[in-house]
């Protein structure tokens, strides 16, 4: 029984959004190839590939015993199928288009991929959920993917049930919600990711579980809209949540370099404010802010929904923003040109990184093997 | 200004000052009844208030009391606070959070003896700062309670707050803790839309509904000790009335005020009008039948069968009237009797000339017929001119004299017909130019032809002889007359000498007359014959202008 916080709506599958639909959708469905914890690139749909044309061109060919879970093989065509409808709703980009410039069906199991830049290696971003393949599945809630879990639903919650062989062993997925972890623990969750101090806390009053740290995955950093703003060491006291301080974002110097955004000088329309703001539903983001405000003097802080944090972000109204960005990322130049998409007025020379934080994993004694994906989503691995 | 103006003039102030001095007083009365009631209300507010403010000082007393307890009795917090322990390090920041929770308060800090906020649980990052100043200020309020404006990530809050102290080993720590006045104090206030509660720090205005004091009156104030950001002092806890009731009650009060003006002004309008045109519709008919007494029509009748004023009147005009013409009767007989006499005197006189000649020419027959028989013949013949023209001047005479009451008929007639055929048969002199300006459409008169015709033969003949011989011109006009009563306007206008005001005063009279062969009779004649059919004879007329006849006769209505 693997417990993990949020929730599972099929209609966003392949994509996800929170830890236990991470753990489902990249059990059900695979990307030609996946990247482990280290970022090294491993065989998935694809068991091998080759560059062409000075790394701008990967052929790559499928696994063999590539097969839907209705059976049927998994083609090249069905790649370019995936692709091509997710990106005709429009649901792929950015991943997709500044990545793979095109995709070309050499043979039923050979695919060709032009990328828009070339890459010394395989290029990692096809290992983003994004580019999953999947099939419709007209009746049913989740679609059919590849993986190498299939999914059943039962009043008991979900169930992983190993799609080809036997040598996986059958998942229970108990999404938290916003239920108390704790009652998870004492339901017989044999793995549990959580960084709440109270479940950490109850879980070492328990012989029979251990905690492990899992990498640092979240850096919260300070991007300032209006001119200065004071940004005291903010301390790990200030937060609940297992925290330190700040190591730098790995991704973020390669990102400015190989794709600098440009930045605007802070010429913002957030002159005089003195908020900082915060997105709705973080607590860490609202410690950190808090903690800011205490230092910082005669400021407030104030929690923005998604839809207004995103309005905010593209046109500031607030003298500064507390986010959380990702330490670990496939492409550093993609992901800072996302963020460069989302803030367009961002100045990286400005962009303090205040704490590092990480989860736990609150781990049974006799649970299966685990490993960790480049992301950190848990990977159950073979008896 | 008629009667009924200043009828109307008196009636309207009448009915309206008394609904004015109505309205004021309503006004003011209401006003009255509603700033006491508010009064009361805001008197018992006050009361709440002040019993709310000293339950909830109490209710926080207790809760520091029993956090105090139980933070004697928690090692945790010993430890990180005694020992400085880093593993209870989140223990302690996250200590006061938990305990305001429980103890359901809205601000609670732990401060060291340096005045060093410890733990803070409503604003838990707060931690590390220096506020030593807090703790002494809220225990040195009266009663141990003061306002506090407290800082909060989002918003400062006012909270009402005591201390309490607690002993850890070797160190004193405070705890300060209170619930915010909204929740404690302002919300268990009943509500009431026309009441509202305003709090005014030394800091600011910020508060209960800040700003509602400006249009609003103030009724009652309550001074709370208070802790601010910047500056410390008395805090006032204003309860005023908004003025919004007031300013209905006086603008519904108008408005009823205003239709009630109105209508009644309307009313008394009406009212004035009708009892006006009642009083003076029979006045109105009254002067109109007194404007038709004439000496020449004394047979107007006054209905004097109201019993009011108004019928006495008119039975006094009734009885002047009767007297009047009873007068008049009496004159016409005494002038009708001088006429005769003169008329006896004239005829005597007139015969008298007529028969001299005879008599002489008969005279000198008998004196032939004595003494020359044979020539008696021979003088006949040469004294019969004489004879014939002394009974033609009796024949003439005989003539005018049977003018002078002309028997009448009346029916209708058409003026301009008249006028038309009585040209025809008028002799007019070399020199002299007789014109017509006869109007189409004009409605029969009621008379007699022949009298209407005598009247203009005189008036003809009279403005033929102005002319004097010489050259000029009479021009006869008809027209709708342009009085009350509708009748036909007949004009003989002639450019002869005109008359001096002597000769007009008397040219009415009988046997006056400026012509050398005159009978003196012609305008008297026409005068009778004009009011015998109740129609009227002006003159216009001054000496070398012409003359200018107008009679008016009234139209023929029994058709």
């Amino acid at each position: 029984v693997v417990a993990l916080p949020g929730t599972v709506d099929p209609a966003r599958a392949p994509l996800p959004d929170g830890e236990a639909e991470r753990f489902l959708f990249r059990a059900l469905y695979e990307t030609l190839i996946r990247v482990d914890c280290t970022g090294r690139p491993l065989p998935a749909l694809a068991q091998a590939w080759t560059p062409d044309d000075g790394g701008r061109r990967w052929t790559f060919l499928l696994r063999q015993d590539a097969r839907f879970w209705d059976g049927e093989p998994v083609t090249a065509h069905d790649v370019v199928a995936a692709w091509a409808a997710r990106d005709t709703l429009g649901a792929l980009a950015p991943w997709d288009g500044p990545v793979v410039q095109s995709a070309q069906v050499m043979s039923d199991r050979v695919l060709a991929v032009r990328l828009r830049r070339p890459s010394v290696g395989v290029p990692l971003t096809l290992a983003h959920p994004g580019l999953a393949i999947t099939k419709p599945a007209p009746g049913l809630r989740f679609p059919i993917g590849t993986g190498r879990y299939w999914i059943g639903e039962s009043a008991q919650g979900i169930t992983l049930a190993p799609a080809f062989g036997d040598l996986l062993p059958v998942v229970r997925l108990r999404p938290l919600g916003a239920g108390d972890a704790r009652d998870a623990l004492d339901a017989g969750a044999d793995v549990l990711v959580t960084d709440d101090p109270a479940v950490l806390s109850y879980a070492a009053t328990r012989p029979d579980l251990d905690a492990a740290p899992l990498p640092w995955d979240r850096t919260y950093v300070l991007v300032p809209a209006a001119g200065a703003v004071d940004h005291p060491a903010v301390g790990p006291d200030a937060v609940r949540v297992e925290a330190r301080a700040p190591d730098g974002i790995p991704w973020w110097r390669t990102g400015s370099t190989c794709a600098p955004p440009v930045s605007l000088g802070g010429r913002t329309a957030a002159r005089g404010s003195r908020r900082i703001a915060y997105p709705r539903g973080d607590p860490v983001a609202r410690d950190v802010a808090n903690r800011l405000v205490a230092l910082a003097g005669p400021a407030t802080a104030s929690a923005l929904a998604a839809d207004a944090l995103a309005g905010e972000l593209r046109s500031p109204r607030s003298a500064a923003y507390v986010l959380a960005l990702p330490r670990g990322v496939l492409d550093p130049c993609l992901a800072t040109e996302q963020l460069a998409a989302r803030i367009p007025w961002l100045d990286p020379g400005r962009v303090t990184p205040l704490l590092d934080v990480r989860r736990q994993a609150v781990l049974r004694g006799g649970r299966p093997a685990l490993s960790l994906e480049w992301d950190g989503t848990l990977r159950v691995e073979p008896r | 200004v008629t009667l009924r103006a200043r009828v109307l003039l008196t009636f309207v102030p009448v009915v309206l000052v008394p609904l004015v001095v109505f309205g004021v007083a309503v006004r003011r009365a209401a006003r009255q009844r509603l700033t006491t009631q508010l009064e009361a209300r805001a008197a018992a507010m006050v009361a709440l208030v002040r019993h709310q403010l000293a339950r909830q000082s109490d209710a926080i007393a207790a809760r520091l009391a029993t956090l105090r307890e139980a933070a004697a009795d928690d090692n945790r917090l010993r430890v990180a606070v005694v020992q400085g322990a880093v593993a209870e390090r989140r223990y302690l920041l996250d200590y006061a959070g938990a305990a305001l929770r429980v103890a359901s308060l809205d601000m609670l800090q732990l401060q060291d003896e340096t005045g060093r906020i410890l733990s803070s649980g409503h604003f838990r990052n707060d931690f590390d700062r220096l506020e030593p100043g807090l703790p002494r200020a809220v225990a040195a309020a009266p009663g141990g309670t003061a306002l506090v404006r407290v800082r909060t990530p989002e918003e400062p809050l006012l909270v009402l707050a005591r201390v309490d102290a607690l002993r850890l080993g070797a160190r004193t720590l405070t705890l300060v803790g209170g619930v915010a006045l909204e929740r404690g104090v302002l919300a268990a206030l009943p509500p009431d839309p026309e009441l509202r509660v305003a709090l005014l720090t030394p800091d600011d205005t910020a508060g209960r509904d800040a700003g509602a004091v400006t249009g609003a009156h103030v009724i009652a104030e309550l001074e709370l000790p208070y802790v601010g950001a910047e500056a410390s002092g008395p805090a006032r806890l204003m309860i005023s009335h908004a003025l919004e009731s007031l300013t209905a009650l006086r603008r519904e009060v108008d408005r009823w005020f205003l239709i009630a003006v109105v209508t009644s002004g309307a009313a008394a309008l009406a009212l004035a009008w009708w009892l006006t045109a009642r009083v003076t519709r029979p006045l109105t008919v009254l002067a109109s039948r007194t404007a038709e007494v004439d000496l020449e029509r004394l047979d107007v009748r006054f209905d004097g069968e109201r019993p009011d004023e108004v019928g006495a009147l008119a039975r006094l005009l009734g009885e002047m009237t009767a007297r009047l013409k009873a007068g008049a009767a009496r004159l016409r007989e005494f002038e009708r009797r001088a006429a005769m006499g003169d008329l006896a005197r004239q005829v005597n006189h007139d015969i008298k000339n007529g028969l001299a000649p005879i008599r002489n020419v008969f005279r000198h027959l008998a004196q032939v017929a004595s003494e020359a028989p044979g020539d008696l013949a021979r003088v006949l013949r040469e004294r019969q001119a004489t004879l014939d023209s002394s009974v033609a001047y009796l024949e003439g005479l005989a003539a005018n004299y049977a003018r002078l009451y002309p028997e009448t008929e009346r029916g209708p007639v058409s003026v301009n017909d008249v006028v038309r055929d009585t040209l025809r048969h008028v002799a007019v002199p070399a020199g002299a130019t007789v014109r017509t300006d006869l109007a189409d459409g004009l409605p029969a008169v009621r008379g007699d032809a022949l009298v209407l015709r005598r009247i203009l033969e005189n008036l003809l003949g009279n403005a033929v002889d102005a002319l004097g011989g010489g050259a000029g011109s009479v021009t006869v006009s008809t027209r709708v007359g342009d009085g009350q009563a509708p009748s036909v306007r007949l004009t003989v206008v002639d450019t002869g000498r005109g008359m001096t005001r002597t000769e007009l005063d008397r040219a009415f009279d009988d046997f006056y007359t400026t012509k050398p062969r005159g009978t003196g009779l012609g305008l008297s004649i026409v005068r009778r014959l004009v009011l015998d059919l109740n129609g009227r004879l002006r003159v216009e007329t001054a000496p070398g202008q012409g003359t200018r006849f107008i009679v008016e006769i009234p139209v023929d209505s029994t058709g």
